[in-house]
Formats: C-alpha cells, sequence, structure tokens
C-alpha cells in the first residue's frame, strides 16, 4: 500500500509547466530517490506532495484517500508528512529545542514536558542534543539542516519528504547530514528524497526517478542508472554528475 | 503665529511658467542652506565620529553627549532657541540664514558622526593595526587609511543626509529665511492661489531629493562590492 | 525659569497635543505602511506604481510643504475641509505611512519567505503561523525602525507650528510673546524634548536588547 502517492499531478505557474503529468508512489517502508538537473521540477513536485502548494490538476493519496477530492483537513495531513527544505528553514527566533517543540505543542497538543522530552530524543537521534539551547543562526547549515530534521522526526510523519537538503552545504557539512537520513533509512522510515548524492543514493534508494524539463524520464534501480541507463536524456545527465 | 500676511500685494496674475520661474530662484539659496550645513555636519561628524571610537574618555562622553543631544531635539526648537533665544546676546544668531545653517549643521553633526562611527565600525580594528605597524602615527592612520575608506563607506548614508537636509531647510522659512518655502508663501500671498504653488514647490523638493537617496545608494553599493568592503 | 510654573497647564496640555500627535501618527503610518508594503508585494503594476509615487512624493518633500498642501490645496480641489488638528494626524500618517513602508516591507519578506513554508509543513494553522511564527519574528525585526520612527515623528510634529496647531513648540512662541524671555521659554522646551525622546529612545532600546535573538536582525 502507497503510504503517499500522486496521479498526473501537474502544477502550472503563469506560463511555465514545472510539472507535467507525473504519476508517482512511495509504499511503506520505501525509500525512493529523484534526481534531475535545476528546474527540472523535482521541488516543485515535493511541494505539492507536501501538500504545501496545490497541483493545477492531478489527484494526490494519502493512504489511498484522495486528499483534494475528498476535501481532508490539509493541516492534519501536513503533520503526518515530514518535509524538510533545500535551505535550512529553522524558525529564527526560536532555538533548536524550541523548533522541535514547536510542532509537538500546538500542532499534536503535547504538553510542554511531553514536548521537551520527545523533542529531546529527536534531536538525540540527529546527534544535535548538545545545541538544544542554541538559535539557528549560532549553528553551521549542516547542524541547521540536522535540527531540521529532528524537527520533522519528532512529529512522528508516515513519510519524509527531502527536498535537496545538502544543496546549499559545503563539502564538508553534507556527510553528516547524510549519515543521518541514512541512519533514518536503515530504521525503515518512509522516505522521498531529492538529491544529487549518488553515492548515498545507491546505498538508500529502493528505486531512483530522473526527472527533466518537469516528466518523469526514468524509473530504475541504482544499479541500472550507473551501468546503464535507458534513456539518452539520463544518460547525458549521470555522465555529467559522474564527471 | 503670523509669518507672512505682511506681504499684502494686490493680488498678481502669474503665468505657471513665472510662477515656476520665480519658485526655482529660491533652489539656489535651499541648496545653498543645505550644503552649508552638510559640510559643517560633516567636519562635526568626522571629529565626534573619530573621538568617540579613537579619543580618551573625557573627550569621548563629551562626544557621545553632543550626539546624544542632537539626535534627540527637534531642529526648530534649536533654530528658536539660537535665533529668539540667543540672538540678543550673540551677533551672529540674529541672522535667520546664519541661524538655520548652524541648527542645522549642528543636528546633521550628531547624524554623520553615527553614519562615521557605523562605517569605521565596519572596517575594523585590523587596517589601524596594519596602519602603525608601519610606523604611521595615529593621526596619520586615521587622516591615510581609516578616512579616505570611511568616508567610502558612508557615501549612501550620507547622500540622505543630503536628502534630509534639503527637506529640513523648510524649518528655516519658519525664522524668516527666504529659501523655497517662504517662496511659496509669498508666491501664495501674491497670486492668492492655493494650488499652484503648494504643489509645484513640493515636486521641486522631491525633484531635488529623489537622486540623491536612490543613485547614491546605488553607486555606493556597488563601490562596496568593488572594494570588498 | 521658574515664570514658566505659571505657564504649566499650558505647556502640559501643549506637550500633551505633541505626544497625541506623534503616537497617533506613528500608529496610523503602521497601518498606512503594512498596507503600503503589501500593495508593493503583491499587487498588481498599477497599485505598485501608485505605492511607490506616494512613497517618493511623501519622502522626498518636507513636511511643512505636505502639510500645507493637505491644509490649503486639498480643500481647494476636492472641497473637503479639515480642522487643523486632523490635517496634522493626516498628514503625518501619511508621512510616516511611506517611511516604515520600506522597513516594514523588508520584514515581511523576510519572514514569509521560507518560515512561513517550514510552519505549514508542520501542520499549523494560519492562526498559528501568525501567532508563533510571524508576528514574534516580525516584532523583533521592527522595534528598532520603530524606535528609530517614533523620535523622528516627534522630532518632526514641530512642523505643525505653520498651521497653527498649540503643539509643544507652538505654546513657547505664545509664553514668548507674553513674557519676553524666549532664552528660557526655548531652553526649557528643548530639554523637556530631549529628555522625553531619549528616554523613549532608551526605552524602547532595553526592551530590544531584552527580547533580541542572534540571527533575527533588524532591517532599517
Amino acid at each position: 500500500m502507497n503510504v503517499l502517492e500522486c496521479k498526473n499531478l501537474v502544477k502550472v505557474y503563469g506560463k511555465v509547466v514545472a510539472v507535467k503529468n507525473v504519476s508517482l508512489g512511495i509504499g511503506r517502508g520505501e525509500t525512493k530517490v529523484i534526481f534531475g538537473p535545476s528546474g527540472s521540477g523535482k521541488s516543485t513536485l515535493l511541494r505539492c506532495l507536501g501538500l504545501l502548494e496545490k497541483p493545477t490538476s492531478g489527484n494526490i493519496y494519502f493512504n489511498n484517500v484522495d486528499v483534494y477530492a475528498t476535501k481532508q483537513d490539509l493541516n492534519k495531513l501536513r503533520a503526518k508528512i515530514g518535509f524538510v527544505f533545500q535551505e535550512p528553514s529553522l524558525f529564527r527566533h526560536l532555538t533548536a529545542l524550541r523548533n522541535v517543540m514547536l510542532g509537538l505543542k500546538h500542532v499534536l497538543g503535547y504538553s510542554e514536558e511531553e514536548s521537551r522530552s520527545k523533542a529531546m530524543e529527536a534531536l538525540r537521534l540527529v546527534k544535535m542534543e548538545d545545541w538544544a539551547n542554541y538559535y539557528p543562526a549560532q549553528l553551521s547549515g549542516g547542524q541547521q539542516q540536522r535540527v531540521g530534521i529532528a524537527r520533522a522526526i519528532a512529529m512522528d510523519p508516515e513519510i519524509i519528504l527531502f527536498d535537496e537538503p545538502t544543496a546549499a552545504l559545503d563539502v564538508e557539512l553534507k556527510w553528516e547530514v547524510i549519515s543521518v537520513m541514512k541512519d533514518l533509512a536503515d530504521r525503515g522510515i518512509t522516505m522521498l528524497i531529492a538529491t544529487h548524492e549518488l553515492r548515498f543514493a545507491k546505498e538508500v534508494a529502493d528505486e531512483m526517478i530522473f526527472m527533466d524539463q518537469g516528466e518523469i524520464i526514468e524509473i530504475g534501480d541504482a544499479e541500472q542508472f550507473f551501468t546503464s541507463p535507458t534513456t539518452e536524456r539520463a544518460r547525458r545527465f549521470m555522465a555529467k554528475l559522474l564527471g | 503665529m503670523e509669518f507672512s500676511r505682511s506681504i499684502s500685494l494686490k493680488r498678481l496674475t502669474m503665468t505657471p511658467i513665472e510662477q515656476l520661474t520665480f519658485l526655482l530662484r529660491a533652489v539656489p539659496i535651499t541648496l545653498s542652506i543645505s550644503l552649508l550645513s552638510f559640510l559643517l555636519g560633516l567636519t562635526l561628524g568626522i571629529i565626534f565620529s573619530f573621538i568617540r571610537i579613537y579619543g580618551i574618555a573625557p573627550l569621548r562622553y563629551i562626544a557621545d553627549g553632543y550626539e546624544k543631544v542632537f539626535r534627540s531635539v527637534p531642529v526648530l526648537s534649536i533654530m528658536f532657541l539660537l535665533y529668539f533665544g540667543l540672538g540678543g546676546y550673540i551677533p551672529i544668531f540674529k541672522d535667520s540664514y546664519l541661524t538655520s545653517v548652524i541648527a542645522l549643521g549642528l543636528v546633521s553633526g550628531a547624524n554623520q558622526s553615527q553614519i562615521f562611527r557605523s562605517s569605521i565600525g565596519s572596517i575594523g580594528r585590523s587596517q589601524m593595526l596594519a596602519a602603525t605597524s608601519l610606523g604611521l602615527s595615529s593621526f596619520k592612520a586615521l587622516r591615510h587609511v581609516i578616512l579616505p575608506q570611511a568616508l567610502f563607506l558612508a557615501v549612501p548614508g550620507l547622500g540622505s543626509e543630503i536628502a534630509l537636509l534639503i527637506k529640513d531647510s523648510s524649518y528655516s522659512f519658519i525664522i524668516g529665511v527666504l529659501e523655497l518655502m517662504k517662496h511659496t508663501d509669498i508666491l501664495r500671498a501674491a497670486t492668492r492661489s492655493l494650488v499652484f504653488p503648494y504643489i509645484a514647490s513640493a515636486l521641486i523638493y522631491v525633484a531635488l531629493t529623489f537622486p540623491l537617496a536612490t543613485y547614491l545608494d546605488k553607486w555606493g553599493s556597488k563601490k562596496k562590492r568593488e572594494l570588498g568592503l | 525659569m521658574l515664570f514658566l510654573l505659571d505657564f504649566s497647564d499650558f505647556l502640559l496640555n501643549g506637550f500633551l497635543t505633541t505626544l497625541q500627535v506623534t503616537l497617533v501618527g506613528v500608529g496610523l503610518g503602521i497601518i498606512l505602511g503594512i498596507l503600503a508594503a503589501l500593495g508593493d508585494i503583491y499587487g498588481g503594476k498599477i497599485v505598485k506604481i501608485i505605492v511607490n509615487v506616494y512613497v517618493e512624493f511623501f519622502r522626498g518633500s518636507p513636511l511643512i510643504a505636505q502639510l500645507f498642501l493637505i491644509y490649503f490645496t486639498l480643500p481647494v480641489l476636492t472641497g473637503l475641509k479639515l480642522d487643523v488638528i486632523t490635517v496634522g494626524y493626516l498628514t503625518l500618517a501619511l508621512n510616516s505611512g511611506a517611511y516604515q513602508k520600506g522597513y516594514l516591507k523588508g520584514a515581511m519578506e523576510a519572514v514569509f519567505k521560507d518560515q512561513f513554508l517550514a510552519a505549514l509543513s508542520l501542520g499549523l494553522p494560519l492562526r498559528k503561523i501568525l501567532m508563533y511564527v510571524v508576528v514574534p519574528q516580525s516584532l523583533r525585526i521592527v522595534i528598532p525602525a520603530w524606535s528609530n520612527e517614533l523620535a523622528s515623528m516627534a522630532k518632526s510634529t514641530t512642523a505643525l507650528i505653520v498651521i497653527g496647531v498649540r503643539e509643544f513648540l507652538n505654546t513657547g512662541v505664545s509664553i514668548t510673546a507674553q513674557t519676553f524671555k524666549p532664552l528660557e521659554t526655548y531652553l526649557f522646551i528643548t530639554i523637556v524634548y530631549f529628555i522625553w525622546i531619549y528616554s523613549m529612545l532608551k526605552i524602547l532600546d532595553i526592551i530590544y536588547n531584552r527580547v533580541k535573538i542572534p540571527g533575527l536582525e533588524p532591517v532599517i
């Protein structure tokens, strides 16, 4: 059964078609990776799946229920879909701990103490417990992203969407975020990850999806993409990424 | 308070061009007040900002006090204090033009001192150390290393300061200086028109201040990037 | 300066008028500034042009010219006759709104960009996003600018003298006319302005330092 699924999803901004007719599903416990050139529509697709933007047309299903057709309470569903952004987007006026607590307290309705202990648990998972009382500006980009992951994971979501979480980071900071994501994959957490870190993708992905110009061009396992992509566009992109 | 009822001419009929010419004749006066008070403020601003950053303790307190006082009082109340209050004792304050320049300059000096302090702050201590390590005296280091950079960084701030002075020079109309606002008032009385003079003079002010605020700001940030400051 | 005691009620009334026009001017200015900022961010082409013409005009011309325009010219053009104090409120509000639009726009853009989406992704409803994310951040960003604005508005209110509003400095004009003691009178008035404006700046500074957070820098 798919936790999150879209059928014939289209998203248009003005005259630009960002996502063209994409269908995709992520089953429970699966880890899927989306990759493709910048501007290929990955971000838009993820935001639509995260219910942060309304698709122009097409359907999105959460646990097989059509979200928009049955007029679901979007905020309830958003709480069950974790989202990690490309730019670290911690709330700047709150400490790391308070960032993680915000959703626990004000969305899930936990008490102050419960929120605090659950938040600390999530911070421990990303090895940020020692930085709980620091403000975002006092943390490195990689540390901010790890807190961002903790903020998502603390909500105990059914799936987490990652929108190129390492793209804005320096090389030496990438690995700490990647190792946290690997850890999550090992725990069997359902994830859809947009990333260009192909070695990481190879290790965790049950399936890789290549997108270009708003469309899914090729779907396959990591091995296939590394050795013999079937489409010309994927082959060229792989060649460029692998240098 | 009556300002301009004294001029009670017969109603004049003037074409818009003639009216505009009349107003434009006041522009040099408005600009000269602004420029002179700007220069006075620049001098005070540089001196006081340097004292506040590099000076010894008692002088620093004086500079600090000057900045605080003149940033917290209305320029018009200073003009009144100097012109009506001190005019009887100190000859220079009998002259409304000079009084305006001094009042505006004193206030501007406090503003500019702050502008320079923040630009010196972004130059950093290392420049001063580097200069003194070459054997330059502190005065020479300030003069040849810190000041040129500080001036550069201060350009956008100084641009809006001139714009502010052009606008605030209109206060001097109240103590009778024959600048643009006063010309507007005279024109209003002469033509008995409440529309053209006021709209025209407001637009003249906008035309004078607009380029300063817009272009100097852009120029300043471009230069700043080029110099890597 | 003891003779000023005879005028204490008169001076107090003038001061209260000044205080009132300052607060109303800045208060209404916030509303105008927010509307102008929203117009400039989300509005169409025409709205953007209107906002920018408004801002450039009121930032580019002296307050005195604006007071004359609204006191003298506006009634001729529209038939709308306003009393002096209303002209005072209106002009100060329009003037302040034009200045405030700038940093309010900056604050809104800073807060709305990524922070809003992040809050949304947690499932927070709009009301809670505003309450726990947007407002606490915007206030911290905006306090220093407000403090500047209050001080500059407080000083600008002296311009109201040209349309005859009985504000604080204007009481000095009347007192001087009766007592012929301009030096003491204006010195006293200037000192009161200083104490008032300086302490206002200081208090807001203390408040800001108490609530400020690293990385959440003010936009001015």
